[in-house]
């Protein structure tokens, strides 16, 4: 609960914020606040910020709302009240600190910290920036370059790293003594440094060489980055250049104007619509459903996949056996944890009991009978029909009736694998993507029996790994791989019409796609793209002319079959990749060549296109869950909110 | 409106000394070097400097020592009469060329009949970039624009044209070898006028960074420059200009590029009758100027726009020029001048350019022009044309004919 404070004790004022949040009630609590301080007859303010660290502390809905301006200009001005105070005003820091209550930290003319403590601005992954003189204040307490490079990095560091604390003190119960004794130090002329005459920027002044320097690359460095797309960095690149060359009110005013710019651009609001509405239903409703917690998970086959899901299951609490067929190829579950382990404490990310904890929840062994008593069974096999079959019969007599078997398939249909169970009623598709622990998605995927309580089942289990359940009904290919195939088949649709394949590839990064898609086929290999479309035929689908062209000529005229064989439509060297020369010549040149602006689109388009077939279809549910699918799923540009939102925004069709 | 014809009387220019702390003019301040051209130009003419309407400089780092409008201040720190007003001018490296051109149209248009202008820039006091500029500095246009250093401008003209480092290092060498020859012949002396401080040290009579043994082997082991900045984000920026691009061939560095360095030059542009009225002898007429604008990434190819536009205004064509001199910013610009005109290589900057002598952005233009009616004389040729890109994607050309 948002709550903000402002009590006076011994000739003190001591002003707490409690989870500060931006919204209507905070500004105006705070305004409030403000004003008591204001008026009090205190010698001196003492600044806390407590309360649990939320990286989305705001209120998505007042963001995209014209009401958010007006309130960020209040609370602006309600921060600038408070450090123009003309008392001494000290920050205190237990611990970390970061967003909104930053913002106040800031305004404070003097910060104790503990030497651990944390601070941040993540808003800049939603997009958004601290908006309401952080960026000002940050570049005259630590210095225009290393502001530019917190702001934009996202990343948390320590208050003292950033030049932001004027003592550290080792306990706890020194802060408050040793603030109280900086602001008696501070006496009655306590101002910001900006509001003095001899004010110096810190490391160096805008007009330093060093800074003219870096303003020379940071738009281009921005834009390798961000491919132009995401405008929150060149936001902040603006705010401090500008800022700096402005006295500190005209500054701020100056990032409120920047800020009505950015949250009035559809990438803004495409963005956190979808981390800030869109993900949180789907993950409240998740949570919500009526099933039992999945307590114990097994895992069949100890690959990418099934290493994968036991190590996630594990870290979510849940009681982890991995079965393989020798206990050597389990094992590979045991180590991958481990290594996963080690490397997320050499990043202070998890503490090694913790780690020690998650191992001891991983049991990994060739009995089958260890299943037993699994709340959900997942197989993670090689994509073998036969041998899926023999696993499923085999294995689901062990189980108790109640237990959910799982299928990690992602492309044999669901229905198909529940027939050879008794209780297909039980039986469900869980697709996880690779790398398991990094991919934030899991399509559900229901069979033509599968029960509702099993779906809730699935539901709450795939939360409990904090990763978004999206459920889809089960065709071939599901959802994400279906549309994610268009984008493939599209771009070699481009070659075989003769579109230069440099262009092409420029297109896939313009149209904001993580990888281009002649790349990617490489990445896949073009034999796997073989295989699929086979596999597609057989089933008596149809399979893209074009695309296939492209592949068997690729395969059998010239032998190139992608990354792993060092030759596809790039060659691999050690120093990296280049186009291969010969992909100019395999088709004719385009009568008439597209710009990359037109092939970005229709490589956008056609995965529109599709999606929109596979909601009209009843593959997914509705168009929330198409977006933020085909956003973790296959990496559609967030900046567009995920593709159907892209087709209601840029591509109208019929 | 009938125009007067536009007569060049007299230039002069100092040596080119390298633009850092090493070099031979890096103590001399710049106002000093124009103080040394005003006051030899006024003595080996006998100039009545109350004669002078105007003097037209260009300086592109016009801030700190080169600040504050440095042609008025040099003037009267020159002891030229205090009514020859003074003015400072911007068009990037194209600044001394067009300080010629707006003086030419002045008198042309009867607005002035003697001016003079110039160019200055001390390299090695006020390296490029001091100035700031919104241009590059600010985050929202530096990105609207597409900003890219200059050096990757090059290279994307050589990654797009298909020059190869060779071909860029043998033209490179071929410069240092033409200005060597060029000096130790003696056809710049008429110009030069050696630097000396206030006591009357010799400080530099010569060009400081011509290399007679120059060869593309020995360059041709030098480490591209723009290397690193490219990786930083500006070869992404060059690839959304030219998708056509997979990627940039970085293959310009301090061995084919222009030399950084300190210098000055003044040109004396007078109509007729000044000249008659002081007793002076024309040498050639400034028949035709033009300064057009390109596409701002690549930045380097308005050269031939800007010839063809010069030579339409006084019916001329490419075949009626006998010199022609483009500004070596790169290697690669003077190639692309070359296969995009199709002239004869054999009549481009024959003397050697910028890569041998070092291009000090305000004043090369001057020196240019300069050069090339030395040139013309000696070889009694008549007409030149020289021609500038300038930053921001500009190129200005000037042709002359000798009378």
């Amino acid at each position: 609960m948002t709550e903000v404070s402002f009590t006076s004790a011994d000739n003190f004022g001591h002003l707490v914020l409690a989870s500060p949040r931006f919204e209507e009630k905070f500004v105006a609590r705070f305004e409030q606040a403000v004003q008591d301080a204001v008026a009090s007859d205190v010698a001196a303010v003492i600044v806390t910020v407590t309360g649990k660290i939320s990286p989305a502390a705001f209120d998505v809905k007042l963001l995209l709302s014209e009401e958010v301006f007006a309130l960020s200009a209040r609370f602006a001005r309600s921060l600038r009240t408070l450090e123009m105070l003309d008392r001494p005003l000290l920050a205190t820091l237990p611990h970390a600190v970061q967003g909104i209550g930053l913002e106040v930290v800031l305004a404070a003319h003097a910060r104790v910290a503990l030497p651990e403590v944390q601070v941040g601005f993540p808003e800049v992954n939603f997009g958004l920036l601290p908006a309401h003189g952080a960026v000002q204040r940050l570049a005259r307490l630590s210095g225009i370059e290393p502001a530019l490079s917190f702001l934009t990095s996202g990343r948390t560091a320590t208050a003292a790293m950033l030049g932001l604390c004027h003592t550290r003190v080792e306990t706890q119960d020194e802060l408050l003594p040793r603030a109280k004794e900086l602001a008696l130090q501070l006496g009655e002329n306590a101002h910001q440094p900006w509001d003095r005459r001899e004010f110096r920027w810190p490391q160096a002044s805008p007009d330093d060489f060093t800074i003219t320097k870096m303003w020379m690359a940071t738009p281009a460095m921005i834009f390798k980055k961000t491919g132009g797309h995401y405008p929150v960095y060149d936001t902040i690149a603006s705010c401090l250049y500008e800022g700096t060359r402005l006295d500190f009110d005209s500054a701020v005013a100056n990032d409120l104007y920047h800020w009505q710019r950015l949250l009035r651009a559809p990438a803004t609001r495409n963005i956190i619509t979808m981390q800030g509405i869109i993900r949180p239903q789907i993950m409240q409703r998740a949570v919500a459903r009526p099933a039992p917690a999945t307590q114990r998970v097994g895992v069949i086959g100890a690959g990418m996949m099934g290493a994968g899901i036991a190590l996630v299951s594990a870290l979510a609490g849940c009681r982890v056996v991995v079965i393989d067929r020798e206990a050597e190829l389990a094992g590979a579950a045991r180590r991958r944890a481990e290594s996963y382990l080690q490397r997320q404490q050499e990043r202070k990310k998890i503490t090694a009991a913790a780690a020690q904890e998650v191992l001891a929840r991983l049991t990994c062994t060739t009995e089958h009978e260890s299943l037993a008593d699994c709340d959900m069974v997942i197989e993670a096999v090689y994509e073998d029909r036969a041998l899926k079959k023999d696993l499923i019969t085999r294995i689901e007599p062990l189980l108790s009736a109640r237990s959910v078997f799982a299928s990690n398939t992602s492309t044999l249909p669901i229905t198909s694998l529940a027939a050879y169970s008794t209780r297909p009623h039980n039986f469900i598709g869980l697709h996880f993507f690779s790398p398991v622990e990094k991919m934030q998605l899991v399509e559900i995927i229901k069979g033509k029996e599968t029960d509702a309580a099993v779906i809730d089942c699935a539901f709450a289990y795939v939360a409990k790994l904090q990763k978004v359940p999206v459920l889809v009904n089960d065709a071939r290919y599901f959802y994400t791989s279906r549309v994610f195939m268009t984008y493939l088949c599209a771009g070699l649709a481009l070659l075989r019409e003769g579109q230069d394949a440099v262009m092409i590839e420029h297109a896939g990064r313009r149209a904001g796609m993580p990888v281009a898609p002649l790349a990617l086929t490489d990445e896949l290999s073009l034999s796997l793209v073989q295989q699929i479309f086979a596999q597609t035929r057989g089933d008596g689908a149809e399979v893209p002319a074009a695309a296939q062209e492209v592949i068997t000529v690729m395969l059998e005229q010239h032998d190139r079959s992608g990354k792993k064989s060092g030759r596809g439509f790039y060659d691999y060297h050690h120093k990296g990749k280049q186009l291969w020369s010969g992909v100019r010549d395999l088709f004719p040149p385009a009568t008439q060549p597209l710009s990359v602006a037109t092939m970005a689109q229709r490589l956008l388009d056609v995965q529109a296109d599709e999606a929109q077939r596979c909601l009209d279809e009843g593959i997914v549910q509705n168009a929330d869950d198409a977006n933020i699918a085909s956003v973790l799923g296959w990496g559609f540009p967030l900046f567009h909110g995920g593709v159907l939102q892209y087709r209601k925004q840029n591509a109208p069709r019929t | 409106m009938q125009c007067n014809e536009v007569y060049i009387y007299d230039w002069v220019r100092t040596p080119r000394g390298r633009g850092k702390r090493s070099g031979a003019l890096y103590r001399v301040k710049p106002v000093q070097l124009l103080q040394v051209l005003l006051t030899a130009l006024q003595q080996r003419n006998q100039l009545d400097t109350s004669c002078v309407d105007d003097v037209i400089i260009g300086c592109v780092t016009a801030c700190g020592d080169q600040g504050a409008n440095i042609a008025r201040i040099a003037v009267l720190f020159s002891d030229w009469h205090e009514s020859t007003p003074g003015v400072t001018l911007n068009r990037f490296c194209a600044s001394g060329l067009e300080a010629c051109n707006i003086a030419a149209a002045k008198i042309a248009a009867g607005w002035g009949e003697a001016i003079v202008a110039g160019g200055v820039e001390s390299m090695s006091r006020m390296p490029i970039a001091t100035d700031g500029g919104a241009w590059y500095i600010d985050p929202e246009v530096n990105r609207k624009l597409s900003f890219v250093p200059q050096g990757i401008s090059a290279d994307i003209i050589a990654s797009l044209a298909g020059f190869t480092r060779r071909q860029l290092d043998e033209f490179a060498a071929a410069s240092h070898h033409k200005a060597h020859q060029a000096s130790r012949a003696g056809f710049f002396q008429r110009s030069l006028i050696p630097v000396q401080d206030g006591n009357g040290k010799l400080l530099l009579d010569r060009d400081e960074m011509i290399r007679p043994d120059c060869n593309p082997e020995e360059i041709g082991k030098l480490k591209p420059s723009f290397i690193g900045i490219g990786k930083l984000g500006f070869d992404a920026v060059a690839c959304s200009r030219y998708p056509q691009l997979e990627k940039i061939a970085h293959l310009h560095h301090p061995g084919n590029s222009s030399a950084i360095v300190d210098g000055a030059a003044l040109m004396l542009l007078g109509n007729a009758s000044i000249g008659k009225k002081l007793g002076l002898r024309a040498r050639a007429r400034i028949i035709s100027s033009a300064s057009v604008g390109s596409e701002p990434t690549i930045m380097l190819t308005g050269n031939p726009a800007a010839t063809s536009k010069a030579l339409a205004t006084v019916n001329l064509s490419l075949k009626d020029i006998d010199l022609f001199e483009v500004n070596e910013a790169f290697a690669a610009v003077a190639l692309q001048y070359l296969s995009t005109t199709g002239i004869d290589a054999q009549h481009l900057n024959v003397n050697g350019g910028a890569i041998a002598m070092g291009h000090p952005l305000g004043a090369t233009g001057v020196m240019v022009l300069g050069t090339l009616l030395d040139e013309l004389e000696r070889r009694d040729l008549r007409r030149g044309l020289a021609t500038f890109c300038a930053g921001a994607g500009m190129a200005t050309t000037t042709v002359i004919e000798r009378v």
